[in-house]
């Protein structure tokens, strides 16, 4: 063998054990009972993190090459091919660490967390599930997989909202969600014909080789109006990563979303799947370097939640709601890194803020489960002295969220502040004080939590 | 105030007691045996919920510092990430950053080190040491609580504006497109019409030899003017 590749075969086995024990705990969690339930999806979970930490390592060693392979055509329609295929590069095997990682982390935690509920086995089955579909959409090669994908995570992420499906609150909570993803949905839906309209197909590689075209091309709306295509379609895939990531005025799906059960907090509505959209403009990065207006919408949109919902975070007294405005005002800081040109600087936001966002979460949840499911942080105070791991770590958490010098959350933050300061483009001053403020904003709430 | 300051769950604990969330089987998991500490008193999590903390926390602390370098400057993202060359503020920054060590004793010459700062001994002189600050801060701000109490109005919006607006566009589909339209004029409509029709039609048709012998005369009539005077 001259040169090493990776193999369909474990890529498809990180992405279908999920999926596999999600049906197995889902469709026959009934027979096999909660021990089972549990096992079956924290195994599959586990190894597929073990596999994706090792294709991570062969990825960023530069041992293997990046994957880039068709594994299975669906149909062909007037010559747009639909098919399931990876592409894993740097990128998607960062991802898929995190994914794995965070998704592990909370399975393990679901054990304490919903011992006692009914539903216990239907948990395991969704979180699995979750996982599978966050790692189709980041594995993808193509917009229709990264489509499929998107929706089947807010699939899941609808019917967590709701799990508790008698509360009158959680079923509103979940509409809403439900309904303000439609909403992004629709301008990523037409962001991508926008694509098919120039391209003829759904492949990344293809749209990205085209991308100098679109740049260069006009879209008439009727009439004489014409306007630059790469911006209207660049506009229109963010507006679906402003669903999915809550950026205002699409972000108030998101505290709403807290009626779920606290270990989806933290996995899908703090650490993956509100970063979807984050990831996609990340990975769509040469078709949004063409465009500067899109661009300076982008940084504008991203400085506006950092800040204003930073505000929020100070006078909610819901322990789940302060970590929620803070999730929301941190998406803010990665679109304004994407907004920035610095992609990178974004994703690795992106990175340590899934890792002490879910901490944050998760250490939130210990002490509802210590406090017997209270959540108005009026009632708590004193809580170091009997709950003393929960404590400490829920201290880094905060820690590295506020910028503490040497841990995770200081250098992806400063180097996003640092990089809009440097950023020359439209809107960046705005975005600047906006991200300088939001620093202090974030220090003042996450400490009086 | 979750951690530290005054133990305000003292006081409802007893509350707790009475209404108990069925929270016994606890100490089968748990290490720290305190079962018998009643059920309103906080206690730390089992281990299945304390192992995940620490695994997260392990990260937080360390993938900045061991990643920063090769994910920000180091290029391990540039066979996906494209950024034009006018664009690239990061290598613009690669210049002032030479390891996250040095990097992170620089922290006080930038703003952002003092702001959080500020913040965090705002908050801790706030919620810890003065609370009476507090409250006299909040009645200062109290003219934009609302603002924010109503998350900038953005629900009240959605809710009144545009759920309202459209369940009031869908009335009026329902008044005039359902109801007036298509059940009035497409269904009880053709309905009425075929009634009217048949009403006029009945009329013709009486039964009576005598009638029908009178209209055939009459048509006999008109055909024989139809041909001397036209034809």
């Amino acid at each position: 063998m001259t040169e090493q590749m990776l193999s369909p075969q474990i890529l498809l086995a990180i992405v279908l054990m999920p999926l596999a024990a999600a049906m197995a705990a889902g469709l026959f969690g009934r027979w096999i009972g909660r021990r089972a339930a549990h096992l079956v999806t924290i195994a599959a979970v586990g190894a597929s993190f073990v596999l994706s930490a090792q294709v991570a390592w062969q990825v960023f060693t530069g041992a293997v090459p990046v994957y880039n392979e068709t594994v299975y055509t669906w149909l062909v329609s007037d010559g747009i091919r639909m098919e399931v295929g990876f592409l894993v590069d740097s990128l998607s095997a960062l991802m898929m660490c995190v994914v794995t990682f965070v998704s592990f982390c909370v399975h393990v935690y679901t054990i304490g967390y919903m011992h006692e509920d009914e539903g216990y086995q239907r948990f395991f089955a969704y979180i699995s599930l979750f996982t599978f579909a966050m790692l189709m959409l980041v594995m993808s090669n193509n917009f229709m997989q990264l489509f499929f994908g998107w929706e089947a995570v807010g699939v899941v992420s609808y019917l967590l909202i709701g799990f508790w499906y008698t509360r009158p609150s959680a079923v509103f909570a979940n509409m809403k969600a439900f309904l303000v993803n439609r909403v992004g949905d629709f301008g990523f839906v037409l962001g991508i014909a926008g694509i098919v309209y120039f391209t003829g197909s759904l492949d990344y590689q293809d749209a990205f080789a085209a991308a100098p075209h679109i740049a260069t091309s006009q879209l008439s709306l009727g009439g004489d109006v014409a306007v630059s295509a790469i911006t209207l379609i660049c506009i229109l895939l963010f507006i679906g990563a402003m669903g999915k990531s809550a950026q205002v005025p699409l972000h108030v799906w998101l505290p709403d979303s807290m009626e779920g059960p606290t270990p989806i907090s933290a996995l899908i509505h703090a650490a993956t799947m509100v970063t979807a959209g984050i990831y996609m403009v990340a990975r769509l990065s040469p078709l949004f370097e063409q465009s500067a207006v899109a661009l300076s919408f982008v940084l504008v949109i991203g400085a506006t939640t950092a800040l204003f919902m930073g505000f929020l975070g100070i006078i909610n007294n819901d322990i789940k709601r302060v970590v929620a405005y803070s999730t929301l005002s941190q998406l803010g800081y990665m679109t304004v890194a994407l907004g920035a040109s610095a992609y990178s600087a974004a994703i690795f936001h992106l990175m340590t803020h899934a890792f002490f966002k879910a901490l944050l979460f998760l250490a939130a949840g210990s002490v509802i489960i210590g406090m017997h499911h209270e959540q108005d942080m009026r009632k708590m105070g004193g809580l170091a002295k009997v709950m003393p791991i929960t404590a400490i770590t829920c201290w880094i958490g905060a820690l590295a969220l506020i910028g503490t010098p040497l841990l995770s959350g200081f250098y992806s933050k400063d180097f996003i502040i640092e990089s809009v300061h440097e950023s020359a483009r439209w809107g960046a001053t705005y975005a600047y004080w906006c991200v300088l403020i939001g620093v202090f904003i974030t220090a003042f709430y996450a400490c009086y939590s | 105030m979750t951690f530290h300051g005054q133990a305000r769950w003292a006081e409802s604990a007893q509350a707790h007691a009475t209404h108990d969330h069925a929270h016994h089987d606890d100490a089968h998991h748990d290490e720290h045996g305190h079962a018998d500490h009643g059920h309103g008193t906080p206690h730390e999590s089992p281990w299945v919920v304390t192992l995940p903390l620490v695994l997260l926390a392990i990260p937080s602390i360390a993938i900045g510092y061991l990643t920063v370098q090769p994910v920000l400057f180091g290029g391990a993202l540039a066979d996906a990430i494209q950024v034009a060359p006018e664009n690239d503020v990061l290598r613009e920054l690669a210049s002032h950053f030479h390891d996250p060590l040095s990097f992170a004793l620089q922290a006080p010459l930038h703003p952002p080190f003092w702001l959080a700062l500020v913040g965090v001994l705002l908050a801790w002189y706030l919620y810890l040491r003065s609370p009476q600050t507090l409250a006299r801060l909040a009645s200062v701000f109290a003219p934009i609580r609302p603002l924010l109490e109503q998350k900038y109005y953005f629900d009240w919006f959605n809710e009144n504006v545009l759920a309202a607006g459209s369940r009031g566009l869908g009335r009026w589909f329902w008044r005039v497109g359902d109801q007036t339209l298509i059940d009035g004029l497409a269904v009880n409509g053709s309905a009425s019409a075929v009634a009217a029709l048949g009403g006029i039609v009945r009329r013709v048709q009486t039964g009576y030899l005598y009638s029908y012998a009178f209209w055939m005369m009459i048509g006999l009539a008109a055909l024989l003017g139809w041909f001397l005077f036209v034809g």
